[in-house]
């Protein structure tokens, strides 16, 4: 029996020290600003780079196409390792698409393609949890199990500065147009079953924060809990949430990120967030 | 034409791309499925040049060759969606091909049935409705058409012209694409694809034909124009089937039916034609059809009651909000408000304006927001003059109403939202500003008529110049680090507001500020605290 690996991709926004020292493959997602001017997720562009561009420029972005991910998964299935694949939500992005079409021409490979209905640090924890468990010896079995446990136990809350990105993007409702278009509101988001839905408002950012912090105490409680947190091109505001919330649950994130070139076209540079989920085991 | 080799085959593959390039744009526009980003059309055309790409780096010239490196070509480039379900049609189709040199019209019938059969498989959740629908239509019909003639033209008209009768099926099909009265963007692409592929075809004879399909399709993919008057509606009923028989007339069945109503429709060819119309006579429509062959599949409708159907509330949940003042007018509408009516202080709006604000407010479900304790109870009123459902949340104050608007979730139930409100609104404090209309003497302070007065929650708060009232109408309601919104009133210009907004942030370091226009009467100020 081969080895476990774990594939996920650009959108799960995870540090590229903690891809190396899990071995997990990213497959990148594109970021297009126009018909020639095309970037691989993560690849091409620094972070600073693309929110300078995007300042400029509105964005748009692809998945990665079936050969991209058949070229992943081709060598390791040929030498019987085991694939375990988890991508951004089908609700946001067709990547699970590329990944299944290219499984379906592997028919004797094994390979687990999995919507984890998150995307950015929801997406990037559970792949973390599942090349964990891999590192600490589980089956492929085992692994999914603990995937299946981390997505079920996922929460995820947002504050943009803005909707209009996710607007742009076809990613939010068009009803949610009116949003603090007058009074100084930042909307405050959450993942529903794989969609971008309308938390609550909160007058400005201030509040946003305190109102976040309120949040991951609720669902930390007293159970075991681990939380990741997320910005786009805020850091101060990031410093800000990492202390309050700090300072609300009496510990520290186990995942600090930036929120990458894909999720950053489709949710502007002003977002901030943290993503919980119950412990488990190696955590 | 019986056979094709690879030159023709890339020549009406270039074709279909060339006319996708065309409609790229258009195609992009119409994508609400799966999700609304509106670059289906680009995504396919940049997945299907990356096929052309591959072709072109082949060198052999069979055209079981040219199809795998196209495929292969896709398999790379393949963007979106629509980009992939694309390529894996083309991968079906090289796989049938494999190994040939030329191929005739079962051998392109089995290639598109195999493509359709590697798009399903690729997909765990295939979606009716959409391009896979579309292709699997284009892949019976060629199979249809293969079994009947060898004639490769024949099979490319009729493949498109069942391919633009599914693609305007697809909003029955997919209710997303229905609410958005479009047709599915992927469907529309792979539509315009053999649409190209048909004009290379279509060089060769006969181009009269195509003029059938060219209008059934625009007939039925634009969206349904929205009628505003049921005077509009001239014919009433809206009368749809197959007619099946041998070797039917199209035209002449046409011109039997062309006096008996308005928007005709006879497609199809051979044995099967589509009939649509709107008639009055729609016994006379069946009559006259069957003088040809039997009838299938009927449908008649009544269009005044679709209409009424169509006109009905068009959202679960609307909100009504009583303000005075154009500013907050246009924020409480920039929350959600649907319906705003004007309420002067001194002149109350009556149960009948509330009522028919709340009439006027598109949906079913409807909650007032008074903002005044004076108008609470005529809004009470509403709830049994109206027959929708009317909730009245007890806003006393413009504040409140606001901080009920800032809890409304437009997608939740009522329920959810007035108890989200109902707590929402409780969360804030309120403060006004204005002139005492009359010598008075409340909770031990005395007033005299024309003295700047504030209030603070309620309680009177001791007289002064505007701003020093205002400043302890602030200092009343604040603990710190709140969050002060100052609406300033008609009587209050911007740069006066500006100067004491500069005031209180110096007197109160420790709160966040904020000013609006809500340009309302009497009140210099209206301040929130939350």
């Amino acid at each position: 029996m081969g080895r476990i690996r774990i594939v996920t991709d650009s959108t799960a926004d995870l540090p590229s020290e903690l891809v190396a020292r899990y071995d997990i493959t990213v497959v990148p997602l594109k970021i297009i600003f126009s018909d020639d001017e095309v970037y691989r997720d993560g690849i091409d562009l620094t972070l600073d780079r693309f929110y300078a561009r995007l300042a400029e420029l509105p964005a748009s972005t692809s998945q990665p196409s079936p050969a991209e991910f058949l070229e992943v998964y081709k060598p390791w299935a040929e030498q019987g390792d085991q694939i375990i694949s988890i991508h951004i939500s089908s609700a946001l992005s067709g990547t699970v698409h590329s990944a299944q079409a290219a499984r379906s021409l592997l028919p004797d490979a094994s390979i687990a393609v999995i919507d984890s209905k998150g995307a950015s640090i929801p997406l990037g924890l559970a792949v973390l949890a599942a090349a964990r468990a891999a590192r600490a010896g589980r089956t492929q079995e085992e692994v999914l199990e603990v995937v299946d446990t981390v997505l079920a136990t996922t929460r995820t809350y947002f504050m943009v500065d803005t909707l209009e990105y996710l607007q742009r993007g076809g990613r939010i409702g068009k009803a949610q147009a009116f949003l603090g278009t007058l009074l100084n509101i930042k909307p405050i988001l959450t993942l529903n079953d794989g969609l971008v839905c309308p938390f609550e408002k909160v007058r400005g950012r201030a509040k946003g924060l305190d109102r976040l912090a309120t949040l991951l105490a609720e669902a930390v409680g007293d159970r075991r809990l681990v939380y990741g947190i997320v910005h786009g091109n805020a850091p101060g505001l990031f410093a800000q949430l990492k202390t309050k919330l700090t300072a609300r649950v009496g510990f520290g994130p186990s995942l600090v990120s930036r929120v990458g070139g894909v999720v950053g076209t489709h949710v502007g540079p002003g977002v901030v967030g943290f993503t919980c989920h119950a412990a488990v085991g190696e955590e | 034409m019986r056979y094709v080799e690879s030159p023709q085959l890339q020549e009406v593959f270039v074709a279909g791309a060339a006319r996708l390039a065309r409609m790229r744009k258009e195609i992009d526009r119409l994508n609400v499925f799966p999700v609304p980003d509106g670059d289906t059309g680009t995504n396919m055309y940049m997945t299907f040049m990356a096929a052309l790409q591959g072709m072109s780096e082949v060198s052999e010239e069979s055209i079981g060759a040219v199809t795998e490196a196209m495929a292969r070509g896709a398999l790379r480039g393949a963007r979106g969606n629509s980009g992939v379900i694309l390529s894996q049609i083309l991968q079906g189709f090289a796989a049938a091909l494999a190994g040939k040199d030329q191929a005739g019209a079962r051998d392109i019938a089995a290639a598109l049935e195999k493509g359709v059969e590697f798009a399903y498989r690729a997909l765990s959740e295939p979606v009716e409705g959409t391009m896979l629908t579309v292709a699997r239509s284009a892949a019976e019909a060629a199979r249809y058409a293969a079994e009947r003639s060898a004639d490769l033209r024949r099979l490319s008209l009729y493949t498109y012209r069942r391919a633009a009768e599914t693609l305007a099926l697809t909003p029955e099909l997919l209710p997303v694409l229905k609410k958005a009265g479009v047709v599915d963007a992927g469907g529309q692409g792979f539509l315009v694809i053999l649409e190209g592929m048909l004009q290379v075809f279509k060089r060769f004879r006969q181009e009269e034909l195509l003029t059938v399909p060219l209008e059934f399709d625009r007939a039925e993919t634009e969206p349904v124009p929205r009628l505003e008057n049921l005077e509009d509606i001239k014919f009433l009923y809206c009368t749809e089937f197959l007619l099946r028989g041998p070797d039917l007339p199209a035209g002449e069945v046409r011109e039997r039916l062309h006096d008996l109503g308005d928007c005709l429709m006879v497609v199809g060819n051979g044995d099967t034609l589509k009939v649509h119309i709107h008639s009055n006579n729609p016994g006379t429509v069946l009559e006259e059809c069957l003088r040809y062959g039997t009838l299938h599949e009927i449908h008649i409708n009544n269009m005044r009651d679709q209409h009424v159907e169509m006109k009905g509330p068009n959202k679960p949940l609307g909100v009504v909000s009583v303000v005075a003042g154009e500013g907050l007018a246009k924020i409480f509408e920039s929350l959600g408000v649907d319906s705003i009516v004007n309420g002067q202080q001194t002149m109350n709006p009556s149960t009948e304006e509330i009522l028919s604000a709340v009439e006027r407010t598109p949906a079913d479900q409807v909650i007032i927001l008074p903002n005044n304790s004076n108008i609470i109870l005529a809004a009470q009123q509403v709830q049994a003059l109206s027959r929708k459902e009317v909730r009245v949340l007890p806003t006393r104050t413009i504040p409140q109403g606001l901080a009920a608007m800032l809890a409304f979730l437009p997608d939740a139930d009522l329920q959810t939202n007035t108890s989200k409100m109902e707590a929402a609104h409780t969360a804030v404090l309120t403060g006004e500003v204005t002139r005492a209309v009359r010598d008075a003497e409340i909770d031990g302070l005395t007033v005299v008529e024309g003295d700047y007065i504030g209030l603070a929650e309620g309680q009177l708060v001791k007289s002064g110049t505007l701003v020093e009232v205002t400043e302890n109408v602030i200092s009343r309601l604040i603990t710190g680090g709140e969050l002060v919104t100052l609406y300033h009133g008609q009587e209050v210009s911007r740069p006066e507001a500006e100067e004491m907004l500069a005031r209180f942030q110096s007197a109160f370091p420790e709160v966040d500020f904020e000013l609006y226009y809500g340009g309302q009467p009497l009140y210099h100020f209206i301040i929130s605290v939350e």
